[in-house]
C-alpha cells in the first residue's frame, strides 16, 4: 500500500481538463484553483504564482493578460488563475509543481441534507 | 483488454468491481452458470461484505420488502450471467491480471456505481423540553451538570452562513466572516445565511436553550462562522474560509461540505490547520456505503458519520476503506444524524437528517473538552474523542469504525481525573496559540494510555479495548 493515494477519476486532472474545455471558450472564461505539491514552501508561493503564470504564458505566446493570477492562499499551497483559453489548463497541470487543479465553481460541495422537515 | 477507470479506482481503493464480458460460446445455458462461476471464481475477491451488506440492508429498508437471496454475500465472489454472457465480481490488481489472462475471458469493463433514493420520511418531529436526543447519547448534559457548558472556547464553522438573529443564537457568534468571489472577505458582513444549512448546524454546535428545548452540544462556545457556499467559486471561498478559521482563534473546525470521491486537494490547508492546532471535524457524506467526500476522507481529519436514536448508522451515511496504511476506513466515528431538530432563519426550527448534522454534534463536544483543558493539543483532543467511543453491537466497524463518542470518558482521557467535576472549573481562554504543558510534565492525553476498562455498558464494546485485537484497517494514527 501505498501513502499517497490516487484521486478519485473525477478529479484526476486529465478529467478536470476535459471538463475544463467544455466549458471555455474565448470571451468565456474559467477559474480554476491551481493547488502545488508540499515540497513548495508556503513562504515562496507567491513568488511561485507569479512564475508559474508568467512562463505558463510564454509557453504558449499568449498575451500578458491572458492569464489572470488571482488570491494566493498559502495554508492550502494554492492560487487561483482565469483564463478563456483552454490550453492553459493542460499546460498548468504538466508542470511538476502543480499537485492538482479544480474547478473553482463546484455545484455539488455541500452534502444535501434529508428528511428536512418543520420542528415545533 | 481492460476498460478506463479500473486502473484509477484499483490505484485509488484497491479493488474494483467490474464486468468480465465472456466469449462467444461460453454460458449460454443456465445450468452452466454454476460451473463457469467455479472456473473463475478464483481471479475474485471476497467482497468487502460490511459495505456490501449495509448497501443490501439499506436497499431492503428503502424498498420496504425483503429481496431474494440464494446465498450470503459473503460466499459468493462472482455473479455469471449465462445467457448475457457475463460476470460480475471484485477484483484486486492480482485477480484483474488473471482475469484479462483467463481464455474464458474477452473483455472487462468497469460496473457502474450504484446510489441509494432514499424515500421520504413522514413522520412528525419530535419535541421536547429537555435536551434532544443527540446530546444525551453523547452524554453532554453530564458535563453541563459539572459546569463544562463550552464557556471560553471558539469553534470553527464553514457553512451558508448563520443567522445571528435567531434567538437561540443570542450572544453565540463571536466573528462572522463572507468572502467575495475572489476569496477576499467582505468587510462588515452582518451574520446571515445564504440559505438554512449552516444556521441549522451551528444550532448544534452552540445553540442557546430556547423555550422549546436545547440543542446545542456546547451551549456556552461561541463561532467563528464563515459564509462559504452560495454558488459561484465556491473553491476560493472555501480556503479563504479556512485560513480566517486559523486566524479567529477557534479551537476546533467543524465543515459539513466536501467533494464527492478523493481529491488531494486540501490537504495542506488540513495540515495547516492541525499545525496552528485546530482540529478539523468533517462529515464523511450523505451518498452510503462505499462512498466518501474530500476532505471528510481524509487520514488525519475527525471524519464524521450518522447515527439514529437506535444506534443504527443512517443508511445514507458514507464510509469507504482507502488503500493508505494510517487510518484507512472513514469515517472514523458516528454522531448523531437522524431526526435533528436544530434553528433555521426566521426565528424557526427544523429537524434534518444528514452527516452534516452529526459532524456539528462532535464538534460542540470538542468544545466542551476544550474548556477543561484549555491547553490540549489537537492531538491530545482526537486521541480523548477516538478513546471515549464505543462500537454498539447495532454497528459493524466497516460502517462506524471507533463507533460513539461518549463525553463523560473523552472528558476524564483527556484531564486524566477519575470522576467528573462538582463544581465548575475556570472558563477557558480562547487562543489558537498551540500552548504546551509546562516542561516535565505531559497533559494527560499525551501520557501512556491507562488500560482500558473492558466493557462500558452493555452491548457495547470500547474503542480502547477493541483496537487491542483490531483490525489494522481500524486503527488510527495521526499526526499535524
Amino acid at each position: 500500500m501505498s501513502d499517497k493515494i490516487k484521486p478519485s477519476p473525477e478529479w484526476q486532472s486529465a478529467a478536470v481538463v476535459k471538463r475544463l474545455h467544455e466549458r471555455t471558450s474565448p470571451g468565456s472564461p474559467t477559474a480554476v484553483q491551481v493547488f502545488l505539491n508540499d515540497e513548495v514552501a508556503a513562504s515562496d508561493l507567491p513568488e511561485k504564482a507569479k512564475e508559474i503564470v508568467t512562463d505558463t504564458s510564454a509557453s504558449l505566446n499568449l498575451p500578458a493578460d491572458a492569464i489572470k493570477l488571482g488570491k494566493v492562499f498559502r495554508s492550502a499551497k494554492s492560487f487561483s488563475v482565469t483564463t478563456d483559453v483552454p490550453a492553459v489548463f493542460e499546460a498548468l497541470c504538466k508542470r511538476d509543481e502543480v499537485k492538482t487543479i479544480l474547478e473553482s465553481e463546484q455545484p455539488d460541495i455541500l452534502p444535501t441534507p434529508r428528511n428536512v422537515k418543520d420542528a415545533f | 483488454m481492460a476498460g478506463s477507470g479500473i486502473e484509477d479506482t484499483l490505484a485509488a481503493i484497491g479493488y474494483v468491481k467490474v464486468i468480465a464480458t465472456l466469449k462467444q460460446g461460453v454460458g449460454g445455458a443456465a445450468a452452466a452458470s454454476a460451473q463457469i462461476e467455479g472456473s473463475i471464481r478464483d481471479h475474485f475477491m471476497a467482497p468487502d461484505t460490511e459495505q456490501a451488506e449495509s448497501l443490501a440492508a439499506a436497499a431492503t429498508r428503502s424498498a420496504g420488502r425483503k429481496f431474494k437471496r440464494s446465498e450470503s454475500l459473503a460466499s459468493r465472489r462472482v455473479r455469471v450471467y449465462p445467457y448475457l454472457g457475463l460476470a460480475v465480481g471484485e477484483v484486486t490488481s492480482n485477480g484483474l491480471a488473471s482475469l484479462q489472462a483467463d481464455p474464458k475471458v474477452d473483455k472487462i469493463d468497469k460496473a457502474p456505481e450504484l446510489s441509494l433514493i432514499r424515500p421520504v420520511d413522514e413522520q412528525p418531529a419530535r419535541t421536547g423540553a429537555g435536551p434532544t436526543w443527540g446530546i444525551r447519547r453523547l452524554g453532554a448534559d453530564r458535563l453541563w451538570r459539572a459546569g463544562i457548558t463550552g464557556k471560553g472556547v471558539v469553534v470553527g464553522h464553514l457553512d451558508t452562513g448563520v443567522d445571528g438573529t435567531h434567538p437561540a443564537l443570542r450572544g453565540a457568534i463571536a466573528q462572522f466572516a463572507a468572502f467575495d468571489l475572489a476569496g477576499d472577505q467582505v468587510p462588515n458582513a452582518p451574520p446571515t445565511d445564504s440559505g438554512e444549512h449552516g444556521t441549522h448546524t451551528a444550532g448544534t454546535i452552540v445553540g442557546r436553550p430556547v423555550a422549546n428545548g436545547r440543542f446545542g452540544i456546547a451551549p456556552e462556545a461561541q463561532l467563528a462562522s464563515a459564509m462559504v457556499i452560495e454558488g459561484g467559486q465556491v473553491i476560493d471561498r472555501i480556503l479563504g474560509g479556512m485560513d480566517w478559521v486559523i486566524g479567529q482563534g477557534a479551537r476546533v473546525l467543524s465543515m459539513s461540505l466536501g467533494l464527492r470521491g478523493f481529491t488531494p486537494a486540501f490537504q495542506s490547508v488540513i495540515d495547516a490547520l492541525r499545525a496552528a492546532n485546530v482540529l478539523p471535524v468533517i462529515a464523511v457524506g450523505n451518498e452510503g456505503p462505499a462512498t466518501s467526500r474530500s476532505p471528510g476522507n481524509y487520514a488525519n481529519v475527525l471524519s464524521i458519520g450518522a447515527m439514529d436514536v437506535n444506534d443504527k448508522v443512517a443508511d445514507f451515511s458514507g464510509s469507504q476503506t482507502f488503500n493508505r496504511p494510517i487510518n484507512p476506513l472513514c469515517p472514523t466515528l458516528v454522531g448523531p444524524g437522524v431526526d435533528i431538530v436544530s434553528c433555521v432563519p426566521g426565528r424557526k426550527f427544523k429537524t434534518m437528517d444528514g452527516t452534516s448534522m452529526a459532524t456539528p454534534h462532535v464538534a460542540g463536544l470538542a468544545a466542551l473538552l476544550l474548556q477543561a483543558v484549555p491547553t490540549a493539543t489537537v492531538n491530545d483532543l482526537e486521541t480523548a474523542i477516538i478513546d471515549s467511543c464505543s462500537l454498539p453491537r447495532s454497528m459493524t466497524q466497516a460502517r462506524a469504525n471507533h463507533g460513539v463518542p461518549d463525553a463523560e470518558r473523552a472528558f476524564l482521557r483527556l484531564t486524566g481525573q477519575q470522576q467528573l467535576p462538582s463544581a465548575p472549573p475556570a472558563a477557558a481562554v480562547a487562543t489558537g496559540r498551540r500552548r504546551r504543558p509546562a516542561r516535565g510534565r505531559k497533559s494527560p492525553a499525551s501520557r501512556p494510555p491507562r488500560r482500558p476498562a473492558k466493557k462500558v455498558a452493555r452491548g457495547h464494546r470500547v474503542a480502547a479495548s477493541r483496537n487491542k485485537g483490531a483490525p489494522k484497517r481500524g486503527r488510527r494514527r495521526t499526526g499535524t
